[in-house]
């Protein structure tokens, strides 16, 4: 399946939400702050979109060693993005005052 | 990138395995030449939050995503001296009707040698299939489709 993201980064890690998923970001407190229909992220930067990009599936063996809910994988610019479940979104992605995010 | 042979291949045999030696940590470890797709030298993955040990990263090979294991971990090694060719090895892991691309980080691609079945003993414990003597060497034989079961 293919997407358009808005690709994030955080700590290193790419990460990828679908674009219609994205009513607003604006920068706040120590970084980028994401506003989507159910709650917001927290990022250190906005890296940009990716339209039309083919999303595969998480593997057996990353399920395995990674157990964070995700959509599935992608490559955006050479880099690896992980799209995230906009349900359980990631807890590397909250935002420090707020702490909504959750991971499983 | 495949190193010159440093190791004299055990006689051939009906059942042996061609396989792919490596070593990690100090550990040396075989795994089946047909599921071994490309070593390269050590791709630089990106780390995941909360990920297990045994997970360096995800790096990109081939404009496909995969993620990047820990051989030493895997099989439980224990650490050896800092590896001056550090390589990637790409293999098929999972069972052969959902197989996908993985990375294996590993200190040093070796040579190929033939495994006989009949040389591996011991058992069987998940990804280490047995160990056989490649060279009086123990060397702990990978059963890939067993990478990313429970």
């Amino acid at each position: 399946m293919t997407e358009d993201l808005l690709v994030i980064e955080r700590t290193g890690t790419r990460w990828g939400v679908e674009r219609p998923l994205v009513r607003a970001y604006d920068r706040g407190g120590d970084g980028i702050r994401i506003t989507l229909d159910g709650g917001r992220l927290g990022a250190d930067r906005v890296v940009g979109l990716a339209t039309g990009v083919e999303v595969r599936l998480p593997g057996r063996v990353l399920t395995r060693y990674w157990p964070v809910s995700n959509r599935g994988l992608a490559v955006h610019e050479g880099r690896v993005v992980v799209v995230i479940d906009p349900g359980r979104p990631p807890a590397a992605l909250a935002c420090p005052q707020e702490g909504a995010a959750h991971e499983g | 990138m495949l190193y010159p042979c440093t190791m004299t291949p055990l006689a051939g045999d009906a059942a042996a395995v061609r396989c792919l030696l490596v070593s990690a940590g100090e550990y040396l470890c075989a795994m089946p030449l047909n599921q071994v797709r490309r070593v390269i030298a050590a791709l630089a993955p990106h780390p995941l939050p909360s990920a297990a040990p045994e997970l360096l990263g995800l790096a990109e090979f081939g404009g496909e995503p995969m993620p990047v294991l820990d051989l030493r971990r895997l099989v439980n090694a224990p650490a050896g001296a800092t590896p001056t060719h550090p390589v990637t090895v790409v293999v098929w892991a999972g069972p052969p009707t959902g197989r996908e691309l993985v990375g294996l980080a590993a200190d040093a691609a070796i040579s190929i040698v033939e495994v006989p079945a009949i040389a591996v003993t011991g058992a069987s414990r998940g990804l280490i299939a047995g160990e056989a003597l490649v060279g009086e060497r123990p060397v702990r034989v990978l059963n890939l489709e067993q990478l990313g079961l429970d």
